[in-house]
This record gives structure tokens, C-alpha cells and sequence, in this order.
């Protein structure tokens, strides 16, 4: 998985792209502290737009990020969860713990 | 009120004699009736155009048209009503009566007739029109009767011909013709595949026709397509079906039935029949090879432990043709009272290549018939014996097919410790699997499903790696690091995947997933139970337990068995809703 991190006024962007699995919880866990860590910002949106699987470790690493904002003040949000990605958050009932926008 | 006597009559007198006229006036209303005179038959039918009288009384004698005529006359100009007609006269004369009564009088007086007399003689004309009223009344039941019975048949044939012709029938090896004695058949033809590809044919006669036996034959389909579905023999069907017949129809209702099971790849084809005739081998050419001829009892006449569920099997030629048929093939009757016969039917067939037969044999019955729907049903299937490229399941006309249709495959995989270090296992099957048809729209799922099965398998089967580790802010980490130390000091252990793709024709296919790892296995029906529970939003915050909870919402089925190291899941190939499958 490729992650790249961006911010934007208030908002800090994680992008991902590939497959979103447990393999990835490095790259993810990088890309958390640094959104988080962005001066400035209220807001991490993960953008799953790129991301062709996630299974349940992915939800467990977006769990974390959700976890780890809130310790910092911060909200997170989903967006742009399409196909099978978005299947699989609405069958995990993700739409209880973040806004998918 | 005169009105609601039903003995008063409205009657029309006609009497050119004013003295008569008067006298059989006052008596007809002494008794009760009404009256209107006329003294010529041209006045009479003036009057009857405007209405008709319950009774008319014509003198015979009248000037112009006498009242003989005026009986035929009114006769023709009443069409199809029946109006009571009094003829009287002053003669007694035989001619003149047989005249009249053949005119259509239905009473003859002689004048003068004394009131008891014309009381007696309107009696009988009361009584007949009574009779009248009554066919009436159930002439007009009977027809409302009739349009009811004929929308119920309307609807029931509609729901038959959607149960029993959804056997469109549409295996490549098999042509059929089904004629019906009635708005129903009573004979059904149905074909499905196993999964090893051994064609299922069954040719079934329900006794008698029409709805009755129509209703007769629905109990065989479901049987027979499940079974087969599941690869059971022809023998085993036939039995089951039989009991099933014996459970369900009255003891009067049986069902001849032919069951032929075609193996193209080893080139056999076994044969059970009961109360059918036997079908026929046919070589190319179109002579009969072999006439299957052992008979058994119709299902649904002897109780399982007295069924006869021998077979006969036979090594074919590719090139044969097997023929099945119900008697009323060989028993219909042209006009003189000549039937077909097995013999007359073996060479209606002789130098017939294998595609004229079928158009030949319908042309013999519409001769036989003279184009009349036939004495009884009348069925015909024939089975190509060449092993036909692909089986193509049938469909209910008009309704959605699942989007594949000939897809039947099996894949399994088995990693070794080497390979789980080096491999990723799930795109691995992932790959694979998507180059099937119909797969492809699933991926996602099928991702979440392939990685919660094999990271189970891994994690907590071989590498026995504790859910407990994930626990925490760095929970996650812990337990990757922990996870690739183990993984690299694995020596022993393997993890097999088996998917197995089950289709049959009226569900939408499935995709069994088994996994199994060589490892102690877990306490699966505790955290089963627990999974089967709607979470709530703290569980769903701990760091595990999220695989089993999505493994059974993604899934039909998820069955732990063994010591819980092997899992098994039904993965349903088709969106839910959209496709009309169940």
C-alpha cells in the first residue's frame, strides 16, 4: 500500500492507494503520526478512494487512527469508500464510529 | 297483487269471434290471469313485437294468416325463446290437430271448453314453463360455473406452466415435444446435470390428465433436481421420488416415470423405468439397437421396502440416440382405431438421421389426431449420447439469470512452511479465482473473507500468536513484530485452502470456502456465540475480535469444525434481491 500525507487549512489528507491489510500497518501507522502531527489541523480524513481491498485489520489500524485523534483533539473522517470498500465498512457498521463523507 | 301470483299469466288471445273472445276473456280472468285480445294474427304479431305473453291462444280459424301460421310465425320470429302456445278450434279433426302440435302448439282445445277445462290445460303449460325456468336458471349457473372454472384454470395453468416448463430444457444433448390430452399435461420432462456432468433425464406420466395430473407430477421435480444437483443416482432418485409420490398423492395416483442417467465421458447409460414403455436405442441410421425392456412398478405403487431400484446399464455408441416416450405415443389412435406401437414407432424411425426423427414423430401424431388435441398426453425426449460441449442450466423464462452460466470449478491450494514465509497467500487465490466468470464483482468481499480465513489460520492456528497482544495503543505493533519472528522461525505446518464453486438452476451459485491449518485450533463455538450478537460500539473499539462478526455478516454460512483449525464458509455469488434466485 502507498500512503501520502497532505494538509489543507484545517484538514490533514491521508491518501491510500492499494491494498489496505494488515501489511500495511506500517506505512499506515506513519502516515497517522504525521497527519496527527501536522500543526494546525483539526481534522485527519482518510481518503480510500485508491484502495482496492481492506479487511479487518484495516479496520482495526482506522479504529487506532480514530483512538489516537481523540487523545489529540482531532476528529477523523472517511472519504470516498466506493464499491467493495465501502461494503465492507457498511458491513462492519463503521458508519457508527466515523462520518463517511 | 296479480303481478306476484306466479300462476297469473299474461295471455294473448287471438279469435276473430267477438262472442268467443268475450266468453274465454271472462273465464281467463275468473282464473286469475290477464288478458289482451286480438282478432287477427297480423294484430297478434303487432302485439308480440312490443312484448311477449307468458301463454298465447290462437283460434285456428282466422281471416288471412289462420292461427297455425301464426304459431310458425312466431315461432321463427322468437328465436331461441319459447313462448307456451294454446291452439283452439271448434274441429276435431285429426289433421288439424297434428298441424298444429307440429306448428309448435304445445295444448289443443276443443271449443267450447269449459273453465276446468282451460284451467287443466294451462295448468300443463304452468308446469312446463316452470321446467323452463329451471333449465334456465341452471343453464346460467352452469355458465357461470364454467367462467369460473375457466379462470381458475387460466391462473393455475399460468403457475404450471411456470413450475413444470421451467424445465425450458435447456441441456444442448436433449430435444423434446410435449402434446396434451387437456389444458394441462400430465407427462413432464425434466434434465439436469451432476457435477460430475452425467446428464439426468426423467420422463414422468402422470396417471390420467389434465389439472389432476398435472397436480400428479409436481412432487417428482423437486427430488429429482436436488438429487441430481447432488450427484446422487438415478436408482436413489427413482426410489426417493417413490416414496415421496407414496407419501403424498392419493393411493389411486401413481406416476410412470422414465430416469436415464447418460455418462458421455465413460459412454454408459443406465436406464430405470416404471410403467412407461421402454425407451430406445437408436443407431444413427435410425434402427432401433436396444429396447430397454425391463419394467417396473409406477412410483408411488409399492412401499419403499418392496421398490425395485434395478438398473439397467449399457456401453453406448456417441453416435446412438436414446428415445424416451410416454405410452401415449404408442397408443394414440387414428380415426379407423390403429395405434403406433412400439414396432410401428422402431420403423417410423428407420433411416432417420438423428435431427429428422423428432419433427417425423410430431408429424405422425398430428396425423394420428387428424389435428385433434390427443387422447392422452403425449411425450417424447431424445438424448444425444455425444458428449456436448457445456451444460447450460435451464431458466425461468422471462426472469434474470445469474450472470455466468457454465462455470463449474474446484481449486485448492496448500501452503507449506517455506511458502507461507514467502507467498502472499490471499492475492495468490484472489488471482486465481477472479479469471472465473462471475467472480469478479466480489472481489472485494471475497478479499475480506480469503483474509480473515487465512490470517486465522496463520496467526492464531500456526503461529499461535495471542489476540491479547493487539491490545493497546501499540498493541498492533507488538503483535506484527511477534507475528514476523514467529513466522520466520516456522519449520513445520501448512495451511490448505479448497473453494468450490456449486451451482444449480433455480440458486444462485455459491462459493464453498474451506481452510484448514495444521495447527491446535481455537474455541470456536464461544467466540461464534459471541459474534452471533449485534456488537456493540465498544467491542467494536477493542483491537480483535472483529474477524468472526464480519465472516458471518460477508457469508451464508460459517461452520467451525474439528478442534476449530478448520472453517468452512458459503460465500454467495450474486447480489441479493436484484436476480430473483433464492
Amino acid at each position: 500500500m502507498d500512503t501520502s500525507v497532505s494538509t489543507q487549512q484545517s484538514q490533514a489528507r491521508i491518501q491510500l492507494s492499494g491494498r489496505f491489510d494488515f501489511n500495511s500497518h506500517r506505512e499506515f501507522r506513519d502516515a497517522v503520526d504525521k497527519a496527527l502531527g501536522s500543526p494546525g489541523t483539526t481534522e485527519v480524513a482518510v481518503d480510500l478512494g485508491n484502495v482496492a481491498y481492506l479487511d479487518s485489520s484495516a479496520l482495526g489500524m482506522l479504529l487506532m487512527l480514530r483512538d489516537k485523534a481523540k487523545t489529540s483533539g482531532k476528529t477523523v473522517c472517511l472519504a470516498n469508500a466506493r464499491g467493495s470498500v465501502r461494503q465492507v465498512l457498511d458491513i462492519a457498521n463503521f458508519g457508527k464510529l466515523f462520518p463517511i463523507v | 297483487m296479480a303481478e306476484q301470483d306466479p300462476e297469473s299469466l299474461f295471455i294473448l288471445v287471438v279469435d276473430d269471434n267477438p262472442d268467443d273472445l268475450f266468453l274465454i276473456r271472462r273465464d281467463l280472468v275468473a282464473l286469475g290471469h290477464r288478458v289482451a285480445g286480438v282478432s287477427t294474427a297480423k294484430e297478434a304479431l303487432a302485439h308480440i313485437a312490443r312484448a311477449y305473453p307468458d301463454v298465447l291462444m290462437t283460434d285456428v280459424g282466422l281471416p288471412g294468416m289462420d292461427g297455425i301460421e301464426l304459431l310458425q310465425t312466431v315461432r321463427m320470429r322468437t328465436d331461441g325463446s319459447w313462448i307456451p302456445s294454446l291452439v283452439f278450434t271448434g274441429s276435431l279433426d285429426e289433421a288439424t290437430q297434428m298441424r298444429a302440435l307440429e306448428a309448435g302448439a304445445d295444448a289443443y282445445l276443443c271449443k267450447p271448453a269449459s273453465r276446468e277445462m282451460l284451467r287443466a290445460k294451462l295448468g300443463v303449460i304452468l308446469r312446463l314453463k316452470a321446467m323452463q325456468r329451471q333449465a334456465e336458471a341452471r343453464n346460467r349457473e352452469l355458465a357461470r360455473y364454467r367462467s369460473l372454472q375457466e379462470e381458475e384454470q387460466r391462473l393455475a395453468r399460468f403457475v404450471m406452466e411456470r413450475l413444470i416448463n421451467r424445465e425450458a430444457l435447456g441441456d444442448p444433448a436433449l430435444s423434446h415435444y410435449i402434446a396434451s390430452a387437456a389444458e394441462f399435461s400430465g407427462d413432464l420432462i425434466a434434465a439436469a446435470r451432476t457435477p460430475a456432468n452425467v446428464l439426468h433425464v426423467l420422463l414422468a406420466d402422470g396417471a390420467g390428465h389434465g389439472l389432476a395430473a398435472s397436480l400428479n407430477v409436481l412432487p417428482v421435480t423437486a427430488p429429482f433436481y436436488r438429487m441430481t444437483e447432488r450427484g446422487f443416482g438415478i436408482d436413489a432418485i427413482a426410489r426417493e421420488i417413490n416414496s415421496k409420490v407414496r407419501a403424498l398423492l392419493p393411493v389411486d395416483r401413481f406416476i410412470a416415470a422414465t430416469l436415464v442417467a447418460v455418462n458421455f465421458r465413460e459412454r454408459y447409460v443406465t436406464v430405470w423405468n416404471g410403467g412407461n414403455p421402454g425407451p430406445l436405442l437408436v443407431r444413427p441410421d435410425g434402427r432401433v439397437r436396444i429396447h430397454f425392456n425391463r419394467h417396473h412398478f409406477p412410483l408411488g405403487v409399492v412401499d419403499d421396502d418392496e421398490f425395485d431400484g434395478t438398473v439397467d446399464t449399457h456401453v453406448v455408441n456417441p453416435s446412438d440416440h436414446l428415445l424416451l416416450f410416454s405410452d401415449g405415443l404408442i397408443e394414440q389412435e387414428d380415426a379407423d382405431g390403429a395405434a403406433l406401437g412400439v414396432e410401428g414407432l422402431g420403423g417410423a424411425l428407420e433411416g432417420l438421421e438423428a435431427d429428422a426423427r423428432l419433427p417425423r414423430l410430431i408429424d405422425i401424431v398430428h396425423q394420428l389426431t387428424g389435428g385433434n388435441p390427443p387422447r392422452d398426453d403425449i411425450s417424447i425426449a431424445q438424448i444425444a449420447l455425444a458428449d456436448s460441449p457445456s451444460r447450460v442450466p435451464s431458466q425461468l423464462p422471462g426472469e434474470a439469470v445469474a450472470p455466468f452460466n457454465t462455470s463449474d470449478w474446484r481449486l485448492v491450494l496448500r501452503l507449506g512452511a517455506t511458502d507461507l514465509k514467502r507467498l502472499d497467500a490471499v492475492p495468490l487465490i484472489l488471482g486465481a479465482i477472479e479469471q472465473f466468470e462471475g467472480v469478479r464483482p466480489f472481489t472485494g468481499r471475497l478479499f475480506l473473507v480469503l483474509s480473515e480465513l487465512f490470517n486465522n489460520a496463520l496467526d492464531h492456528g500456526l503461529l499461535r500468536l495471542p489476540s491479547s497482544l493487539k491490545v493497546g495503543a501499540e498493541g498492533m505493533d507488538v503483535f506484527l513484530e511477534e507475528r514476523s519472528r514467529r513466522l520466520s522461525r516456522l519449520a513445520v505446518g501448512a495451511v490448505e485452502f479448497e473453494l468450490t464453486l456449486r451451482q444449480s438452476l433455480d440458486r444462485a451459485p455459491m462459493l464453498h470456502i474451506g481452510c484448514v491449518d495444521t495447527g491446535p485450533g481455537f474455541d470456536h463455538e464461544q467466540q461464534v456465540a459471541e459474534a452471533m450478537r449485534e456488537p456493540t460500539t465498544e467491542e467494536m473499539l477493542k483491537g480483535h475480535g472483529r474477524g468472526i462478526p464480519l465472516l458471518l455478516r460477508v457469508c451464508e454460512e460459517v461452520r467451525y469444525s474439528g478442534s476449530g483449525n478448520r472453517v468452512d464458509v458459503v460465500f454467495r455469488l450474486a447480489e441479493r434481491g436484484a436476480d430473483g434466485l433464492k
